[in-house]
């Protein structure tokens, strides 16, 4: 008798310990795996625009709204504040596999500080080897955002693929004309760091 | 006869340590699929490995054999799998993990391990030849898709490869032999990696020789 008492009460306290961890957890932030194709011109064209809160791309008549998070041309990033939106975006690409981040940085965010001088740069998070022409995302870098309306997302790259223009892969010497990447996000929609 | 007489062994191991390697990877790919190969540079690379070559001869058969076995590296590379900082996936589009020393495969285009075995016969004063040619190199590092620099999935290698050559010949008189063989018996082709190596190939031959 005494032994079933003790169990219960042991099972009371596990009742009560999750009932708390329940009210005091945050939502924990959706996983969506993408393809998102942008232009692949390296010299110049639109930016293809990508925003958290709708896990999907961003009509490019929103480019000065804060609707949208970062963009894309070719290999090249921009964040939505300072010298490349109204938003109040900024990024850190951190040397961790994306599984492994659970909080989102407070500070340290970057930004476009004008249009030459980018939050982001190549050589940051992809190899690209002139000789071979081959350009591959670098497994084990995650991308953390504070988003335009200073929302928390993380953003893996997990593969980057050369494509027509409907987003089939292209071999040399056919020339590509987007960039297929395949894309791994996080958004923490209610405000907190956690994820 | 004493048939350890006709028995030789030769063992070799070696170290190489170089700076500014010149290693031969594939570049590009042609339109009929085969790739087109240039070089790049290893800032501080090292090689090392062992050769086993043996050669025994009963009668009127020769067997020769050798084995190598090849370990090759970037020693920069090594040093940053060493303080956990290298990454990389087990498959496309997979989930990216930390690379440990085991999982670093060297540098591409070379096989771990190669051997070769070829067996000689000759019959009637040496009027009749034949030989039977086996030439084997395992997986190879072609590609790296996952940005760190080295293959370590299965998708970044180029499979193995052996090749089987038999030939036949006849000597006519002292100056006129004839010779017939084919080259890569088991027909088999990787037109990608190893383009210089082609299919099934049957020759034909006559030869003739000013000795006199």
């Amino acid at each position: 008798m005494d032994k079933r008492n003790v169990i219960f009460a042991v099972l009371m306290i596990v009742v009560f310990a999750s009932c708390k961890k329940d009210t005091t957890d945050p939502k924990p932030a959706e996983i969506n795996t993408k393809d998102f194709l942008v232009n692949g011109d390296p010299s110049g064209g639109n930016y293809n625009f990508f925003s958290f809160a709708n896990s999907a791309e961003i009509n490019e008549a929103d480019s000065s709204s804060s609707k949208w998070d970062f963009a894309i041309r070719f290999e090249t990033f921009i964040v939505n504040s300072n010298a490349s939106g109204p938003g109040n975006a900024g990024v850190q690409i951190i040397n961790q596999p994306f599984d492994a981040i659970t909080t989102a940085p407070a500070n340290s965010y970057r930004y476009d500080t004008t249009v030459s001088q980018k939050a982001i740069k190549g050589a940051d998070w992809y190899t690209y080897n002139p000789t071979t022409r081959s350009f591959s995302p670098i497994a084990g870098k995650t991308f953390v955002f504070r988003t335009a309306t200073g929302k928390y997302a993380k953003l893996e790259m997990i593969s980057a693929d050369p494509t027509d223009d409907l987003g089939n892969l292209v071999v040399p010497p056919t020339r590509p004309t987007k960039i297929k990447y395949k894309i791994r996000v996080a958004y923490q929609g209610d405000g907190s760091l956690a994820f | 006869m004493n048939p350890i007489a006709s028995l030789k062994i030769d063992i070799n191991l070696f170290r190489n340590d170089v700076n500014n390697l010149i290693n031969y990877i594939p570049v590009a790919t042609n339109t009929n699929g085969s790739s087109v190969f240039s070089y790049i540079n290893v800032n501080r690379a090292f090689t090392q490995g062992a050769e086993l070559n043996i050669s025994y001869k009963i009668k009127t058969l020769q067997i020769s054999g050798g084995y190598q076995l090849l370990s090759t590296g970037d020693k920069d590379l090594l040093e940053k799998i060493k303080n956990n900082e290298v990454y990389g996936r087990d498959k496309i589009n997979g989930v990216a993990r930390l690379m440990i020393k085991s999982d670093y495969s060297g540098l591409l285009n070379r096989s771990k391990h190669q051997a070769n075995l070829r067996l000689f016969w000759e019959k009637d004063n040496n009027k009749w030849n034949a030989s039977l040619r086996f030439i084997y190199r395992s997986r190879f590092g072609v590609t790296d898709k996952d940005g760190n620099g080295f293959a370590n999935m299965k998708e970044e290698f180029a499979k193995e490869m052996l090749q089987t050559n038999m030939t036949i010949g006849y000597q006519l008189n002292k100056s006129f032999s004839l010779q017939a063989g084919v080259n890569n018996l088991l027909n088999q082709i990787n037109a990608k990696d190893l383009p210089n190596i082609p299919g099934i190939n049957w020759f034909l031959g006559i030869h003739y020789s000013f000795k006199k």
